[in-house]
């Protein structure tokens, strides 16, 4: 029995196929069945129900077809179209181990963007002079390959979750966690912790909630607190 | 925070679009969706922001899709004769085709020496750990000093 189980999902051997041919005429076989299984009063209209042609059937999508595009910049619906929205696990096997030269560079631009001193004399209150700079620097900086970890969220499965942020849009992270798998966070319920180095920094992701091109530009407003 | 990076208008922002175009190149054969992506992103800040992106740098990412533009992986070159003499590039991601002219004696504007009026000095006092960022660096000087010329 066991064996047979096994078998039933493996292709059937070529000299079984082999005799197999599909019918020819198929039309003609299936007006020849229906005429055989139907009861007599049916197959009159056999004949009229098989001229129907099914509008949709025809119908092709557009959506997969894959067309030269022109030298344009593509909208968010052709992008979409082309499957470059989303980054996803299933499809394009994202692995941790690949991200870790990311979360390098990462590590090396924010130290070239926070300046070489800033290692030394990191400001821990919102008294010292340089809290505001600093804060200033740090939503106008880019956080795809920065390494985050959850520590307080509306939604008590969220906590706890951690991993580098691959995809950054206006109101969710995804990252992927050392386990291969992307996970998508919405921004503006979690209480988040940035990895850099040795330093934690803390902060709301409600801050966060601007698409990441219009942050460049965005000026922060400080000592805002979240309801939680 | 010293004098040196006051006077650099939108330095910042250069470093965000350097930082996410050598991301979009690591990731260029890992993950084409996030190459695209942050490609992408790139050129959105530059597009926010009004800064221009050296025309070099241009050619290396696809301008449909933003996807970075690597010979032989991500994209088709060829040299081509028919309309004009030039060099044919089609991404592979989205099959657009951009040509570019090989003309004797053809130069971009940014090419031509009268097109710089001064040239900045920005580069900062700290060695910078990785040659790449070396490279960009500079990149972003010439960049910024035709962007000036502009206005
Ligand atoms: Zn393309």
């Amino acid at each position: 029995m066991a064996q047979t189980s096994q078998s039933i999902c493996s292709i059937l051997p070529k000299s079984i196929t082999k005799q197999i041919n599909t019918c020819e005429n198929s039309e003609q076989y299936i007006t020849n069945f229906l005429q055989n299984a139907l009861p007599p009063t049916d197959t009159s209209s056999i004949a009229n129900e098989l001229r129907k042609s099914l509008i949709l059937g025809k119908h092709k999508s557009k959506w997969n077809k894959k067309k030269q595009c022109k030298g344009k910049l593509l909208t968010n619906r052709k992008r979409m179209q082309l499957g470059l929205r989303k980054i996803s696990c299933q499809v394009n096997d994202m692995k941790y181990k690949d991200l870790l030269p990311l979360n390098q560079l990462w590590l090396n631009y924010m130290q070239q963007v926070l300046g070489p001193k800033f290692l030394d004399n990191i400001p821990k209150d919102p008294t010292d002079p340089n809290w505001e700079n600093v804060n200033q620097q740090l939503i106008k900086a880019d956080f795809h390959g920065a390494e985050i970890s959850i520590v307080g969220a509306k939604c008590p499965s969220l906590i706890g979750l951690s991993g580098i942020v691959v995809q950054d849009t206006k109101n969710i992270f995804r990252i992927c966690g050392k386990d291969n798998i992307i996970r998508t966070i919405p921004k503006d319920v979690v209480i988040m912790n940035m990895h850099l180095k040795n330093i934690k920094l803390e902060f709301f992701g409600k801050d966060l909630s601007i698409k990441p091109t219009e942050r460049t530009i965005k000026k922060f407003k400080c000592g805002r607190i979240y309801e939680l | 925070m010293d004098a040196n990076t006051k006077l650099c208008q939108g330095k910042d922002i250069f470093e965000r679009m350097n930082y996410l175009y050598q991301a979009s190149y690591l990731m260029a054969l890992k993950n084409r969706v996030a190459a695209s992506y942050y490609g992408n992103v790139m050129v959105g800040c530059a597009k926010k922001s009004v800064l221009r992106i050296e025309s070099d740098i241009k050619r290396t990412i696809c301008k449909c899709c933003q996807s970075p533009l690597i010979p032989g992986e991500t994209a088709r070159v060829r040299l081509v004769s028919k309309p004009v003499k030039g060099i044919k590039w089609t991404c592979l991601t989205c099959l657009s085709i951009k040509r570019y002219p090989t003309k004797k004696g053809y130069k971009l504007w940014t090419e031509q020496p009268n097109s710089v009026v001064q040239i900045f000095n920005y580069t900062s006092k700290s060695v910078d750990d990785k040659s790449v960022t070396e490279t960009q660096k500079r990149n972003l000087d010439k960049r910024n000093s035709v962007n000036i010329e502009k206005n």
